[in-house]
């Protein structure tokens, strides 16, 4: 068994040690919780100093001959990303155990974040695409079962399905592009099987696109984002766990990994720059009407990704890899303050919060540090890295990427646009928590424990430094094509570059000036128009309207069907023996001798018929 | 003796006993009309017994079989007949319907 593949199972296993003895203490349900991370970040950042290879394929038996599998990737990118999800796991159950402490159910959503960590580490080095898929799978089940962790609520229930589903319709197109991709390459082993693709630019196109498919559900772009602000019912942990290490890094990290084959398709990519600009500026502005303080977190998540997928889309992965990081720590601090602060004062509603900035220092502090980070400010690790989308984007609209000029234009502007609305609805959010008179109600809320403000402040670290690391060549950029097992060619110091960075401070300005104007004006509150955004853009009322309503109408069809043919079917046969029965009754008189009369015709006939069948 | 002759009388005794059972009603008259038919059958039994000239006389060790059930069966339904009698004070065979199940 190999360091890579333990990491893996550790947390799995700890997940499993934590559902069977959780039952006996918290103490005990805690203290396995908080161990399946430790031990895989211990095995990640022996894995990262290593230096990286590919794991051989473990032949499994699968009925007649034997399926590859079990092969793992651990180069610079495999292994910076399965730090990250180490870092953000172990922090969330340390934060879950004061969060959680009212928890009935605590050992088992302890286990299934210990799960979710597994299927994600699973997703990270997988080396095959059998083992991508597992985790792939085991992942959109954890963030059913923890979304639904108040499944007592009925908008955590619906939540649940509604994030099951949605990523569902994606990863339907993702196993048909995994099995593509293996019918075309005739491998499983992930290295090989993208190099063979990427030379064949129909299977690349088409495994691709399918992939993409999956990669959308996951990752929460247009058009199957959806279920993302919607999976705000569950507990705050688990939101920052699913929208920082897992579940929608996930999604990113795949297309990371098929690389060279997405590179070989310009199409594809056209089409995920698009989906990004769409996904980008529409969330940011539907957070921007937001009236839950981590519903405006979720859309921002959305938004972010779209960064993401746009720097991918634009050639430019190690950006994308940066931003996601950086992302990570920042977008997990966010949520974990949240958390916080609901957890103080018992609601998360905008309208309810409000002048906690002296009763809560230490989360005011950090998360004040977490949102300039979201917004980009220099010199927090969010301005670094969504500097290096930006600067992609340029390096596309000049003709540098694979994708033609205008898409790159088009990135850039909608990029820029955005910045302005993040630090928009980044500002109305700080100034609606934080800022405001101090109110009477607030008389029992207080600091949070240690357990829940250590994990912010260990966060508040890297968003503020974390930038610094791919200024110089060496550092991050290196660590991600360490040895990569499909290089890009050249590494480049991700730096800013003046155009973008005068481009992106006006944009802050602007959308900060903005909301400083509409709070003077007390503007905060939302008309009619401001509803509609906040609904999500109508989405759901397209998804109601195209895919569920039809939906509902063939499900009809197929009731309609069960209930008439098979189930009329089926009674059908009841009655016609119950009247057969009542038909034959009517023979029986209690007159003995017309049975007899009866038994003796029936043994005549039959002698009869005999003889006949015998003469002829 | 040709052999039609004891078959013959052994139809006649067959038919004779099924016409009684399907007729009479006096259970009583019905258990003779039975004894008729199982003896027309030990008729025809003994008759072709020799007739084949059995080396085991197969048909007259089932003539005894029959009579000995004869027996057995005349005294069972006698002592049902009996106390169908003392609870009924009848045994019209048509009367005795208790046990027919409705129609439902």
């Amino acid at each position: 068994m190999t360091v890579a593949i333990a990491m893996v199972l550790i947390p799995g296993l700890a997940a499993l040690l934590g559902l069977v003895l959780g039952g006996m203490s918290r103490a005990v349900a805690a203290a396995i919780a908080v161990a399946g991370p430790a031990t895989a970040l211990g095995l990640a950042v022996y894995l990262s100093v290593q230096e990286p290879w590919v794991e051989p394929l473990v032949g499994t038996g699968f009925g007649e001959g034997t399926l590859p599998m079990g092969a793992t990737v651990v180069d610079g990118l495999a292994s910076t990303v399965a730090l990250m999800v180490c870092v953000v796991s172990l922090l969330v159950q340390v934060y879950s155990i004061s969060y959680m402490r009212e928890e009935p159910r605590y050992a088992s959503y302890a286990s299934f974040i210990s799960l979710f960590t597994a299927a994600m580490l699973a997703v990270v080095v997988a080396g095959d695409l059998l083992l991508l898929v597992i985790g792939w799978e085991v992942m959109g089940l954890c963030s059913y079962l923890l979304i639904g962790q108040h499944w007592e609520h009925e908008e955590a229930r619906r939540a649940a399905v509604k994030a099951f589903l949605v990523t569902k319709v994606g990863d339907v197109g993702f196993i048909i592009g995994i099995v593509v991709l293996i019918g075309a390459t005739a491998t499983t082993l992930l290295p090989g099987a993208v190099q063979a693709a990427a030379a064949d630019p129909t299977a690349a196109a088409v495994a691709s696109s399918l992939i993409l498919l999956g990669v959308l559900g996951k990752s929460a772009q247009f058009p199957l984002h959806a279920w993302l602000p919607d999976a705000m019912a569950g507990p705050s942990p688990v939101s920052a766990l699913i929208h920082a290490a897992t579940m929608v890094a996930a999604g990113v990290y795949v297309v990371a990994r098929m690389y060279p084959m997405y590179l070989a398709s310009p199409a594809v990519l056209t089409t995920m720059a698009l989906i990004a600009c769409i996904t980008m500026l529409g969330a940011a502005v539907i957070a921007l009407a937001q009236d839950d303080l981590k519903r405006v977190l979720a859309w921002s998540t959305v938004s972010q990704l779209a960064y993401m997928v746009a720097a991918l889309a634009l050639g430019a992965r190690d950006a994308a890899i940066f931003h996601m990081l950086s992302h990570a720590f920042f977008k997990a601090l966010l949520f974990l303050a949240a958390g916080a602060v609901i957890h103080a004062v018992g609601s998360g509603t905008l309208r309810d919060l409000g002048g906690l900035r002296r009763l809560m220092p230490v989360t005011f502090v950090t998360m004040t540090i977490g949102l300039l980070a979201l917004v980009g400010v220099f010199p927090l690790a969010g301005f670094f890295s969504k500097e290096s989308v930006l600067v992609a984007a340029e390096h596309a609209a000049r003709g540098e990427a694979q994708v033609a000029p205008w898409v790159g234009w088009t990135v850039l502007v909608v990029a820029i646009i955005t910045i302005a609305v993040t630090a928009a609805y980044a500002l109305r959010l700080w100034l609606l928590t934080w800022s405001g008179p101090q109110r009477d109600a607030r008389a029992g809320v207080s600091e949070a424990s240690a357990a829940m403000y250590v994990p912010l402040v260990l966060l508040a670290v890297p968003a503020v430094v974390f930038g610094f690391s791919a200024l110089n060549v060496a550092w991050l950029p290196t660590w991600i094509q360490a040895n990569a097992t499909e290089p890009l060619g050249t590494t480049e110091a991700l730096t800013p570059e003046a155009a973008t960075i005068v481009l992106s401070v006006v944009a802050v300005a602007s959308g900060a000036g903005a909301v400083l104007i509409a709070l003077n004006r007390e503007m905060l509150g939302r008309g009619r128009f401001g509803s509609f955004v906040a609904g999500g853009l109508g989405v759901d009322v397209v998804y109601e309207v195209l895919v569920v309503r039809p939906f509902l109408v063939i499900v009809g069809w197929v009731a309609a069907f069960d209930r008439l043919a098979i189930g009329r079917s089926v009674s059908g046969v009841a009655v016609g023996t119950l009247t057969a029965g009542s038909l034959l009754q009517r023979l029986y008189r209690g007159d003995v001798q017309r049975y007899v009369s009866t038994a003796v015709t029936a043994v005549v006939v039959a002698v009869v018929v005999m003889l006949v069948a015998v003469a002829t | 003796m040709h052999l039609s002759l004891p078959l013959l009388l052994s139809v006649a005794l067959l038919g004779i006993g099924v016409y009684g059972v399907l007729i009479r009603r006096n259970a009583i008259l019905i258990l003779m009309s039975v004894e008729l038919m199982l003896n027309g059958v030990n008729i025809s039994l003994v008759a072709f017994d020799v007739y084949w000239a059995d080396a085991l006389h197969a048909g007259q060790s089932l003539a005894i079989f029959v009579i000995t059930i004869a027996a057995a069966e005349i005294g069972l339904g006698l002592a049902i007949l009996l106390l169908l009698y003392r609870v009924r004070h009848t045994i019209a065979i048509d009367e005795a319907t208790e046990l027919r199940e409705e129609a439902t």
